[in-house]
């Protein structure tokens, strides 16, 4: 029988609850990915040691292919597993992974080929690796370095599972909207009959239809509150807005409203920010 | 003698890395071993991806015994009177830790002399701290850290394996001990661990567990399948797989038929760069197969691996067919509005006004070349419109080839379409006069501008390739011998720049600097000195490039010609003297008989250019006479004067040919 995707999601969560993690649920901001999760971003600050595993829903706007394209999509799904300190034998841990979904390291070529991983607006970066399964990227695999401009000590590792390109892999789907989400109680649910409509809505609305104008101002709107919050110690709403300007510029990104120049100095606003969230956060870390 | 292993085993290693890492080991080993006087017969140092292993073959069992000879102080100062050392001869011993000494006679000087010895010592007990130095002394290309704060290094140091022989030698590092037990392979073969019995036997024990740890064994299986099936293939992408891989495996792909139909460059470089795949090239033309080089190859799951690969590609050409199909949806000419919106360098203004500044520079190089104006100034035009095409930005790589290919497609004439292609080739092509014309504007506005800029390169600081912009215009000018000078070039430059004037001298000069390079290499003179005489004299930047090569290969075939040797001598003479001169050279204050011994030469002076040393022999028919019987320093300060300023004028016009001081080293040096 195939595994469905819940399926391959439920598998992946048992098997990193198996190995001590929390499990959590995902974070209800619009974001680019799951590293920019406040269960990332700012957990990985500080020395509290923190193994959690969750799901994230990721927005690109400037990805979005009206449905058109099997392969990209403006809003698709993260399994975002963050061990901090990085395990020795993270590696293994994470072949262990494949195998609970039935990715059988006897049958395949699984090779690490070098990518290390930037996010200018976060102040962070890492050294690491895409997984590659038989030539296809399924797994982005980071030790952070920095974050929000600051070293850290001790190291954090980020596995990023991409869901619907592990799930293609798994279902032998050619086609995005054709993974089998659940057979359900009243048959066959894909990806495509869940997904498929509101892609294709989004594309409109990230490339035609976004008002730049009134973007503009809810990224200054958004700014100025997050500036505000962080004077009052708010870390976390604080932080909310910080991804708001995020995900805001990437619509302006999305609906090529942005210059070269403006690029950059919208990227540096954006990183002041989360550069203050983080400072912040490390003035008073959650301890466990 | 014996081999001694040291294997580094870590998570995996970036691919481009490792040829550096195994360079620098070897030489960081040789270097140990001959400061600790430790005889070996060869270091070889091979690895993969997983592990980087030093072999020191013929390595002998001490290291050798060393003896100095320290002399101190001479005698008198080392010894009293009475034979006893004084303080300096007692320090001298503290100094260099010695009690023992001899007087030594050295000439009819005698002098304190102490002799030390540093002991021979077992290899084994010195071994594990000269590892332990040089693996630490690795300079890393990147640095992480990871746990609890271990490192640096490139990626995590898992295990250490540490053989003399069958001998443990401990080493530590990044908190790894060392041992005997490597890993295999990582996922093929039933075992996850292997022990080194012996030094000598690792490559085979490796080799048993699917392991090939010899660079040289894996590109040979590599490069025998891409040459059986006569592909030609990017040497730097088969270096890059020979290190992605530890037990290499080449499976045969195939592109589906529909992507057949992309552009070939766009297929070869998705096929290259994403995949790491060796598209099959044969006869310069794309076949529809592709060599996928896998690592974990067993009989049971090559289908499926190839299947794997086959879709992933496939997903691949599909987002490149995609591009494809939008960027036919656009226009050529809105691509090019669109450059005004990208900054082309901060200061300089837009990609647009790069390209505006190139279209009047296309055609008066079309003017110069004999290009159509017409195409080269239309070409220029469109030039950089495919920075903005999906293709380019998905596959920057593509800039230019993509540009020809939508030019054509959009019923540009094919000079246009070809001068676009091959806009970033690395030499520029003098058989297409448009594509020439094309690429010298593109070029020399780089180099003008990042000169205005304040971009000049400094050492190895060169990001925006002005040396290589540079090389390329001056050679084509060469080529293609344009007779232009190296000023008009650079004042061309700068004329539709507008800013940055004062840079304009340096820029010559580094432009000078290129033709001395391009004259030395591309056949003008193999040696250094005529060129030299060529490129230093003043007159260069206003002299054409055909005229300094033309000058310069002629003065080096005529290096060994005595003439050669009485001509430089006397314009040395004559431009020596004239350096002091200040007035101007007035012919009609030389006495009579003097002003007629001089006539030939200031007639020589008014006439043509000089082209050949044949042209010098007026003046070796007439000077050697004239220093021989005129005091040129008279008394008389006017007749003085206008006599150095006649050599001056005389060596003024020789400079036109060439700076003759540059020429008396090769001519065993001139007489004043």
């Amino acid at each position: 029988m195939t595994r469905s995707f819940q399926d391959i999601i439920l598998t992946l969560q048992t098997y990193w609850s198996d190995r001590g993690c929390v499990v959590l649920q995902p974070y209800d901001t619009e974001k680019g990915a799951g590293t920019m999760s406040p269960h990332t971003f700012l957990r990985v600050l500080g020395t509290t040691p923190w193994n959690v595993a969750y799901v994230e829903p990721s927005r690109r706007p400037t990805d979005g292919r009206y449905a058109d394209n099997p392969n990209r999509l403006q809003h698709y799904f993260q399994f975002q597993v963050v061990l901090k300190p990085s395990p020795f034998d993270i590696q293994d841990l994470y072949i262990g992974s494949l195998e609970s979904l039935g990715i059988s390291r006897q049958d395949h070529d699984i090779r690490f080929v070098e990518d290390n991983w930037e996010s200018p607006t976060l102040g962070a970066w890492g050294v690491g690796w895409e997984v590659w399964l038989d030539g296809m990227e399924v797994t982005q695999f980071t030790y952070f370095q920095q974050c929000g401009g600051l070293d850290l000590n001790p190291i954090s590792v980020e596995v990023t599972y991409g869901l619907e390109r592990l799930a293609m892999f798994i279902q032998n789907k050619t086609s995005v909207y054709d993974i089998i989400w659940k057979e359900s109680r009243n048959g066959l649910v894909t990806y495509g009959d869940i997904y498929r409509p509101s892609e294709i809505d989004y594309c409109h609305y990230n490339f035609t239809h976004a008002s730049v104008d009134r973007l503009v101002t809810q990224f200054e709107l958004a700014e100025a509150e997050c500036n505000e919050l962080i004077a009052h110690k708010l870390v976390s709403p604080a932080y909310d807005f910080c991804l708001k300007c995020s995900h805001t510029f990437n619509l302006l990104d999305a609906r090529g409203a942005i210059s070269v120049t403006e690029r950059m100095a919208y990227i540096l606003r954006i990183r002041k920010l989360a550069k203050k969230c983080a400072e912040a956060y490390l003035a008073h870390p959650v301890e466990i | 003698m014996t081999i001694y292993l040291l294997e580094l085993g870590f998570e995996e290693i970036p691919a481009r890395f490792i040829p550096g890492l195994i360079a620098e080991l070897r030489s960081r080993w040789m270097d140990a071993l001959n400061t600790a006087h430790i005889e070996y017969q060869d270091v070889e140092v091979v690895g993969t991806y997983r592990r980087i292993a030093t072999l020191i073959h013929g390595m002998a069992d001490e290291s050798a015994q060393i003896s100095h000879r320290i002399r101190g102080p001479i005698r008198s100062v080392a010894f009293t009177e009475a034979n006893e050392l004084t303080p300096a001869g007692a320090g001298f011993l503290r100094k260099n830790n010695v009690t023992d000494f001899v007087v030594e006679a050295e000439g009819d000087k005698h002098y304190i002399v102490s002799y030390t010895t540093i002991p021979s010592r077992p290899t084994v007990d010195i071994l594990g701290s000269i590892a332990t130095s040089v693996v630490s002394g690795i300079s890393l290309p990147i640095a992480m850290k990871w746990g609890d704060g271990y490192g640096p290094f490139i990626r995590p140091v898992h295990w250490i394996v540490s053989l003399l022989g069958d001998r443990h030698v401990p080493v530590e590092f990044l908190g790894i001990r060392s041992g005997a037990m490597t890993r295999t392979h990582r996922f093929l073969g039933s075992y996850r661990e292997a022990t080194i019995t012996s030094a000598s036997d690792y490559v085979t024990i490796l080799n048993d567990h699917y392991v090939n740890v010899l660079p040289a064994g894996r590109r040979d299986i590599i490069r025998n399948e891409l040459d059986l099936n006569r592909i030609h293939y990017d040497v730097t992408l088969l270096e890059e797989v020979v290190f992605l891989t530890e037990w290499p495996v080449p499976i045969w792909g195939a592109i589906d038929s529909d992507h057949m139909t992309l552009p070939a460059p766009a297929v070869v470089e998705c096929i290259q760069k994403n995949q790491k795949y060796f598209p099959a090239i044969i006869d310069g033309k794309l076949t529809d197969r592709y060599l996928i080089i896998a690592d974990s190859v067993t009989p049971a799951n090559e289908a499926i691996i190839k299947r794997g690969n086959h879709s992933v590609l496939r997903a691949r050409l599909e987002d490149v067919k995609f591009f494809w199909n939008e960027d036919r949806n656009n226009s050529y000419d809105n691509w090019v509005k669109k450059l005004d919106a990208i900054v082309y360098q901060k200061g300089l203004g837009s990609v647009g006004d790069k390209v505006r500044r190139m279209m009047p520079l296309a055609d008066r190089f079309a003017q110069w070349i004999g290009a159509d104006r017409v195409d080269s100034v239309r070409a220029a035009q469109l030039s950089k419109g495919d920075l903005v095409s999906q293709m380019v930005q998905e596959l920057p790589k593509l800039q230019g080839v993509m540009g020809g290919i939508y030019a054509q497609l959009s019923g540009e004439s094919s000079a246009v379409s070809s001068a676009i292609t091959h806009l970033y080739d690395s030499d520029i092509r003098i058989d297409q006069p448009v594509c020439a014309a094309l690429a010298l504007a593109d070029r020399l506005d780089t180099v003008v501008s990042c000169f205005a800029n304040g971009l000049i390169p400094t050492g190895s600081q060169d990001p925006w390739g002005v040396r290589r912009a540079a090389l390329a215009v001056v050679r084509a000018l060469h080529r293609l011998h344009i007779p232009m000078t190296l000023t008009d070039l650079v004042s061309m430059g700068f004329d539709g720049l507008g800013t940055g004037r004062d840079k304009q001298d340096l820029c010559i000069s580094f432009m000078m600097d290129r033709a001395r390079y391009i004259f030395e290499t591309d056949g003008v003179g193999s040696d250094m000195i005529p060129v030299s005489a060529v490129v230093d004299s003043v007159i260069s930047p206003h002299r054409s490039l055909v005229q300094m090569a033309h000058s310069a290969s002629h003065l080096q075939s005529r290096i060994s010609d005595p003439r050669l040797k009485l001509i430089t001598e006397t314009v040395i003479r004559v431009s020596r003297l004239g350096r002091s001169a200040s007035g101007r050279f007035d012919p009609s204050r030389l006495d009579t008989n003097e002003r007629a011994g001089l006539d030939p030469v200031i007639q020589w002076m008014a006439g043509t250019d000089i082209h050949t040393l044949d042209d010098f022999h007026v003046l070796t028919d007439v000077m050697p006479a004239y220093f021989e019987s005129t005091l040129i320093m008279d008394p008389d300060l006017d007749i003085r004067s206008n006599r150095l300023s006649f050599l001056r004028d005389v060596s003024t016009k020789c400079e036109l040919f060439a700076d003759f001081e540059k020429l008396s080293p090769a001519l065993g040096g001139a007489q004043n």
